[in-house]
């Protein structure tokens, strides 16, 4: 079993000026190197808790334990910035969150913050940028200058520069074309696969499908499922009351079993299952 | 959606205020507000403080509200009266030292514009708690209406006035939101000397400009694209129109004025 | 109604060398929905705004039902069109929905005493009427869409066109929005023009139009288009998951029909097939 990287128990969270609870009464454990997806509607709670898991609020009551640092509703505000040296948190649309003369300062930002040496910053930068896919020519140009898909790559570029143990991305392919939304999944699959956990909120059911392991879904905050993805897509009924969508190959699959034609595996997550159990059903008919 | 109470914001409540013509709470904060400056004595400050205070009740909002309007200008208005106290001569002295001393004209120069501050404050919250900035935008194009034939361009301005009012709380939002990414990145804005928190400003400031213009740009090609001319005449969705209570709320005013010029006649 | 009808259109931004449309010519059919895509900086939306009239042609012509357009014509056109943007924020100009959709008619001079039946019946016809009097602030992305589309049946166009209007929305918004585009249109015989990267919005189209490298690369249903899974790939829009699967299929030695099934067809082929 691998170590949690996170664990939440019994966080409720209120904002201030708000009567309503934004979180209520919220437990998960999300282990080392995980890629967990976090779905939910629009004000359901995802980014609440996603805030709270980087420290960026503090729990109204309940406790996290997040990469070994505790927080509680009386942690201290500086204790709290510990917690972006081992997370990273890139937010929707993060390009407008530019600021610097050029792309090397800008991604150099955060290292700075964290107060790492001139040189380690340096080649965090670099390989920040290549990470990225982005030509280290760039680094001295105004990152007000580039396209919008390479500012966004900018911008996770410079989350990435601070090496995040947990890295929290916030539905990072919102208006991104097919390439690029492709290319971004994979540099985050990567890093997964070379430890980092990774915590995504997304809509898209099929990023949820293809890439995650572990699939907390919300609702009036509250976690209202913490499971595989496998297990979540089972339950059609439910996803519909969350106004959830199903991937293509599931609602196939699905589709077909309404009619009879129940396929080995009812929650085929790629296309690739589904062709498999498709060939599979038809070579049984056959015979 | 969260923390967007602040100073001079509307306060979604039922009242006679709420109700009121915002031209009548308009002008009434006006002459109000120019009716302190004409304060000189103890009775007169107080005449008008019980104006105030009966606006407050009728507008249904509590004084808790109040005070979390008038609370961050707090410090500002102390540090005036403090520089009031200090800087001023004449009468007698209670207290010197260099060039700072504590003097009696000081001390009541002071106090009067403590006063005024705190009251002349406490009533412009009192019109924006009751009436909705869009509101307050159409009275003050109605009270410009007149500067129409010495061709100030009213109409543009006041469309101005109102989509600006209209964005507030998106900028708003937008500067959290930023401020949120940068914490994210490792700043921390409460720590630092004065130099160092500027500075900090930076990362927030650039990328809500650049939204900002972006922001403006598309703004301005949308409004195009719906059919606007800025030198085209325009008809009004939003009318405003006189009720009887507003008649009621100008007889008011006009008791509070006459209230306060006997007091500076026989007192 | 005869449609649009676009001549040798040419453009280039005044701080740029290069046209970004070159000799482009195309028809738009009436009471059609068309899409437009490629890649990003292919043109595409500065096609929709010289068809809007918000930027003039460096050279060539562009016809709107029989109007030509131009700076005198502005007003007709775009009361005729009516644009939805991306940034559902950038476009809400009102104080409350209410006020935004007046926002139009106020311009086109409309008399107050006919606004509260227009806005009204706008309202309904996207489904707003609860929100007559609510702040922007107090709404969704997909809400904010809708009051821009009230604002702009308000004026009763023939043409709507549609800039990426729906990519800033989460998946059930945008599902909602095209269902409410799809019903409109048909009761309204509305012309649709769509930018878009969006699949699902794509196959929604009557016709699809490529835009690569400045010029119309191809054109045609998207039955014919959505098959060119090269072109599909180099202009970014990826592959319909009907047609990936599709392929797929035929690798498993299936004989799939060789045309292009949209994901309805190819479910109702399986299960055919399989029962």
């Amino acid at each position: 079993m691998a170590k949690a990287a996170i664990t939440v128990k019994k966080l409720h969270y209120t904002y201030p000026n708000s009567t309503n609870e934004a979180l209520h009464n919220v437990s998960l454990t999300i282990k080392e190197q995980e890629f967990v997806a976090i779905i939910g509607q629009t004000g359901s709670g995802k980014s609440t808790l996603v805030s709270l898991i980087d420290g960026l609020i503090k729990p109204s009551s309940g406790e996290l334990n997040v990469a070994g640092l505790e927080i509680n509703a009386t942690t201290k505000t500086e204790y709290l910035s510990k917690i972006h040296h081992q997370v990273g948190f890139v937010f929707q649309f993060p390009e407008q969150q530019l600021f610097a003369e050029t792309v090397a300062e800008d991604i150099a930002f955060g290292p700075h913050n964290l107060g790492w040496p001139a040189k380690k910053i340096e080649k965090a930068v670099d390989e920040a940028l290549k990470m990225v896919d982005l030509p280290l020519e760039l680094k001295s140009h105004s990152p007000f200058a580039l396209s919008g898909g390479q500012m966004r790559r900018v911008a996770i570029a410079g989350v990435l520069a601070m090496d995040p143990q947990i890295l929290i991305l916030d539905e990072p392919t919102a208006g991104l074309d097919t390439q690029a939304t492709n290319d971004l999944l994979k540099l985050i699959k990567d890093l997964n696969e070379k430890g980092t956990t990774i915590i995504m909120v997304t809509h898209q059911m099929e990023q949820v499908a293809y890439y995650a392991n572990h699939v907390i879904a919300m609702s009036n905050g509250q976690v209202v499922a913490d499971t595989t993805p496998q297990q979540l897509f089972r339950d059609a009924q439910r996803l519909k009351k969350l106004s959830l969508t199903l991937p293509v190959s599931v609602e196939v699959a699905q589709f077909l079993s309404k009619d009879g034609i129940t396929l080995k595996n009812t929650e085929p997550l790629t296309l690739d299952v589904l062709a498999d159990e498709i060939a599979e059903a038809m070579r049984r008919k056959r015979k | 959606m969260n923390s967007k109470i602040v100073f001079g914001s509307y306060v979604p409540v039922k009242s006679i205020l709420h109700r009121l013509d915002p031209r009548i709470k308009l002008i009434m904060c006006i002459i109000y507000v120019i009716l302190i400056f004409f304060v000189n004595n103890f009775l007169a400050a107080i005449w008008l403080l019980l104006a105030l205070l009966a606006a407050i009740k009728l507008s249904n909002v509590g004084l808790r509200q109040y005070w979390q309007g008038i609370k961050p200008l707090f410090l500002i208005i102390l540090i005036t009266v403090a520089f009031q106290i200090l800087f001023s001569s004449g009468g007698k002295a209670y207290w010197h030292w260099g060039i700072m001393a504590i003097t009696r004209d000081g001390l009541i120069n002071s106090l009067i514009i403590f006063y005024r501050f705190i009251v002349i404050i406490t009533a412009s919250t009192v019109l924006t708690a009751t009436t909705q900035t869009f509101q307050i935008a159409d009275a003050l194009a109605w009270l410009m209406k007149p500067l129409q034939v010495i061709k100030v361009p009213v109409n543009q301005i006041t469309l101005m006035l109102s989509i600006a009012l209209r964005f507030v709380p998106t900028i708003m939002d937008e500067t959290n939101k930023i401020m949120k990414a940068q914490r994210a990145r490792g700043i921390n804005f409460n720590a630092g000397n004065l130099l160092t928190r500027i500075k900090h400003l930076v990362p927030i400031l650039i990328p809500l400009f650049v939204n900002s213009f972006k922001r403006a740009e598309e703004l301005a090609t949308a409004m195009e694209a719906r059919g606007y001319d800025p030198n085209a005449p325009r008809t009004h969705y939003r009318q405003l129109v006189w009720h009887k209570n507003d008649a009621w709320a100008g007889l008011a005013l006009l008791i509070v004025t006459v209230g306060l010029v006997c007091i500076r006649i026989f007192f | 109604m005869t449609g649009i009808k676009i001549r040798k259109l040419v453009f280039t931004y005044p701080d740029s060398k290069y046209p970004v449309l070159k000799n482009i010519n195309l028809d738009f059919e009436p009471v059609s929905w068309t899409a437009i895509i490629g890649h990003n900086g292919s043109g595409k939306s500065t096609l929709a705004r010289l068809i809007d009239g918000l930027l003039s042609p460096t050279a060539g012509s562009i016809e709107v039902d029989e109007i030509q357009v131009n700076e005198s014509s502005l007003g007709k056109i775009h009361q005729h069109i009516g644009f939805v943007f991306q940034n559902p924020e950038n476009q809400f100009v009102g104080a409350t929905v209410a006020d935004d959709v007046a926002f139009g008619l106020e311009n086109r001079q409309v008399d107050r005493n006919k606004m509260e039946e227009k806005i009204d019946k706008a309202l309904k016809m996207v489904g707003m009427s609860d929100y007559k009097n609510t702040a922007p602030i107090n709404l969704s992305g997909g809400q904010k869409q809708r009051v821009a589309l009230a604002g702009i049946l308000a004026l009763m166009p023939k043409i709507i066109i549609l800039d990426e209007a729906t990519s800033m929305l989460d998946p059930l918004a945008r599902q909602e929005i095209l269902a409410l585009l799809q019903k409109l249109k048909k009761e309204y015989n509305l012309s649709i023009i769509s930018i878009t990267h969006d699949l699902k919005e794509i196959e929604l189209a009557d016709k699809i139009v490529v835009l690569n490298d400045s010029q119309v690369v191809k054109q045609g249903a998207p039955s014919e288009i959505l098959k060119d899974k090269e072109l599909l790939l180099e202009i970014g829009v990826g592959i319909p998951a009907s047609q990936q699967l599709q392929k797929l299929l035929v690798e498993r030695g299936i004989n799939v029909p060789n045309r292009y099934l949209n994901l309805e067809e190819l479910k109702n082929w399986l299960k055919q097939q399989l029962q």
